[in-house]
């Protein structure tokens, strides 16, 4: 019996790495505030509507609006309001980007949006 | 005799067994691995010519490539920009009509953009920039100049106030050049052949909205582009190979003007006023990023049915068309990889054959 037991637990571990290899890229979104990620929202996950506050180090503010699948930032008041012009983080490739609060939120590492993307 | 023959038949059979096991476990970690590192996805976003860009390169070479596609980027940035006084165009504008010796890619550009130029019969004008200014684009400070102030600058525009001669280039004295109507498609095409020549197959770039893709996706499909709409959504989605999407549209920047009506950037050069041909998205897909970054302005400034007669006579880039009364217009090229969204599921569709 004792004899099984590596080769189980070497199973287990190339089943793993397979996994994680293979498996379809998740929904996770990061919120990034000065280049640190300060949040993490699985967007799979999501049920119903709800708004998130962020709030800038130096002042300002961002109000997301997060749904199953789509996040966007509703409403801010920086002075040129382009994150919210950028409406829903649709790809992977062009985070929502707010310059004078120094934030983004993006999808994170392995994580794609439905759209390689945006064209505008 | 019978009993040691079997005995020894199954250590044979279990030792190959054994054997078999390994090897397939080696091929498993094998084939992983190089799955793994194909599809391995490196990415680099920066802030350039007035714009986020964002490089993605996959496979094991993506990092010296996005390293060196960054560098060009920077690069011809600081050779391009109308706005930093020690550029070749900044010193080009400020030489009140003498000659300066400019760059390989500048003195290129600038003969790619003046061949643009007559190719579209002036729907396409890299010296706009005075026009531009007086309505306040360039700084943010935004007005709407009078029918004289825009007569009097026009005289200072078109393509015959740019001397190019070898590197040596020149303009009429007041006479400004700007090449941002084709920079971003020039740097993108110039990042891709950077990752190319790194060894990488397949990368995206987005340098502010202008997508430009090397191969297909790393799983073999092509990529899905989303086209913006003017209104925030999407018109739709493009699946393409290796290919350049430039939209052009009045959404873009835009102000609304003391009369409540809302004046963007894109000029009409015989007006220098904005360009109203009913058109207020313009998306131009083709091979070249420089080409479609000037075919997306022209196609904008000519309007749905001159786009779509020019198309036809010359062929170019393809193009998706959103008129301001939400009809869309496609080249037929385009027409069966394009999803128009939902949100454009009503609209009138127009398909330009050649």
């Amino acid at each position: 019996m004792k004899k099984f037991i590596p080769a189980a637990v070497l199973l287990l571990l190339i089943g793993w790495c397979l996994w994680s290899w293979f498996a379809p890229p998740g929904r996770i979104v990061e919120i990034v505030q000065r280049g640190r990620v300060t949040a993490r929202l699985d967007l799979s996950r999501e049920t119903g509507s709800r708004t998130i506050d962020i709030l800038a180090p130096g002042g300002g503010l961002n109000r997301l609006l997060v749904e199953k699948g789509r996040v966007k930032v509703l409403c801010a008041d920086c002075p040129g309001r382009d994150c919210v012009k950028m409406g829903w983080l649709r790809s992977a490739s062009l985070p929502l980007v707010c310059l004078p609060h120094g934030l983004t939120v993006r999808y994170a590492p392995h994580s794609e949006g439905e759209l390689d993307s945006l064209s505008q | 005799m019978d009993g040691n023959w079997r005995k020894r038949g199954g250590n044979i059979m279990k030792k190959f067994l054994g054997f078999a096991a390994v090897v397939l476990l080696a091929l498993g970690v094998w084939y992983g691995w190089k799955h793994f590192t194909k599809t391995r996805k490196h990415g680099v976003s920066f802030y350039a010519m007035d714009t986020p860009v964002t490089l993605t390169a996959y496979g094991p070479r993506g990092r010296e490539a996005l390293s060196r596609a960054h560098a060009r980027v920077k690069q011809i940035e600081s050779e391009l920009s109308v706005t930093d006084p020690r550029s070749d165009i900044g010193q080009l504008n400020a030489a009140g009509g003498a000659p300066v010796q400019v760059s390989e890619d500048t003195a290129a550009l600038t003969s790619f953009a003046l061949h643009m130029n007559a190719l579209t019969d002036g729907a396409f004008d890299p010296t706009l920039y005075p026009v531009l200014r007086a309505w306040g684009f360039t700084t943010e400070k935004h007005r709407v100049p009078e029918a004289d102030e825009l007569a009097e600058l026009l005289k200072l525009t078109g393509a015959d106030r740019v001397r190019l001669s070898g590197r040596a280039l020149r303009l009429d004295e007041g006479s400004m050049l700007d090449l941002g109507g084709i920079g971003k498609g020039f740097a993108g095409d110039e990042a891709l052949a950077s990752i190319a020549a790194a060894g990488v197959e397949s990368a995206l770039i987005n340098l502010g909205g202008n997508v430009q893709t090397l191969g297909l996706r790393p799983d073999g499909e092509k990529w899905r582009i989303g086209i913006k709409s003017p209104g925030g959504g999407l018109i739709g989605v493009l699946r393409i190979a290796a290919e350049a999407v430039v939209t052009s549209g009045g959404y873009e920047r835009f102000f609304t003007g003391p009369d409540g009506r809302i004046y963007w950037h894109i000029l009409d050069p015989l007006t220098g006023a904005p360009a109203r041909s009913g058109v207020i998205s313009a998306t131009a897909v083709g091979p070249k990023g420089r080409i479609c970054d000037a075919m997306s302005t022209a196609y904008f400034v000519m309007g749905a049915e001159k786009a779509a007669a020019y198309w036809k006579e010359h062929g170019g880039p393809g193009f998706i068309l959103l008129s301001e009364d939400g009809k869309l217009w496609i080249s037929e090229d385009l027409n069966a990889r394009f999803t128009v969204d939902p949100a454009y599921a009503e609209a009138e569709v127009t398909v330009v054959r050649r």
